[in-house]
């Protein structure tokens, strides 16, 4: 299945474009249907913390791990309780669905779809030259 | 999908058939505002960086 990449207009006007694709996470019969960033370098699946109060988690109890974001900044991450299925949505398409556990993050620019519980389930093509990603 | 740093940069944005209908700073009073609509389920969101992110 083919997505085109978004284009944002930046700070200083100039034109940017970054592999996001529409996903849907579900967990304890909540939904959440997001755009989620393709970051090749992130380890982890990681959504901003506010979303952990969709699908009502309680993060206080679990386990907290400190990340490296580029910069060398610092920040925390909370895994969730349970396993969250990750729906990629697609226009006239079978849907792709997952189900891993996923992190959050008090700090967090945009949802991230990082090697665990995504990348490593799928082959990924980003094709910057014609602004398309490739999911198979 | 077309999105203005300037205007929606730190904020969540409710979006529907790649367009941006509406903006908060806060997820849930977006998803809020939302509820009412009957195509509450078709509408995604995004929280927008505020600049250039590297990762």
């Amino acid at each position: 299945m083919k997505f085109n990449y978004t284009e944002f207009l930046g700070v200083a006007e100039e034109r940017i474009f970054r592999p996001i694709i529409p996903t849907s996470f579900s967990a304890n019969g909540k939904t959440f249907n997001s755009y989620s960033l393709i970051d090749s370098g992130a380890d982890y699946t990681i959504l901003p913390i506010e979303a952990a109060g969709i699908f009502k988690f309680n993060l206080s109890d679990q386990p907290q791990y400190r990340l490296s974001g580029a910069g060398n900044n610092t920040f925390k991450i909370y895994k969730s309780p349970i396993e969250v299925e990750l729906n990629i949505n697609t226009r006239g398409f079978r849907n792709i669905k997952h189900k891993s556990f996923i992190y959050f993050a008090e700090s967090e620019p945009t949802t991230i779809l990082g090697f665990k519980g995504f990348l490593e389930n799928f082959k990924i093509e980003l094709d910057g030259r014609n602004r398309e990603i490739k999911i198979t | 999908m077309k999105i203005e740093v300037k205007k929606y940069g730190g904020q969540w944005i409710a979006c529907k058939n790649e367009r941006v209908i509406d903006s908060n700073k806060g997820l849930k009073k977006l998803m809020n505002k939302m509820e009412s609509r009957k195509d509450k389920n078709q509408i995604s969101y995004m929280l927008v960086p505020r600049g250039l992110i590297a990762g």
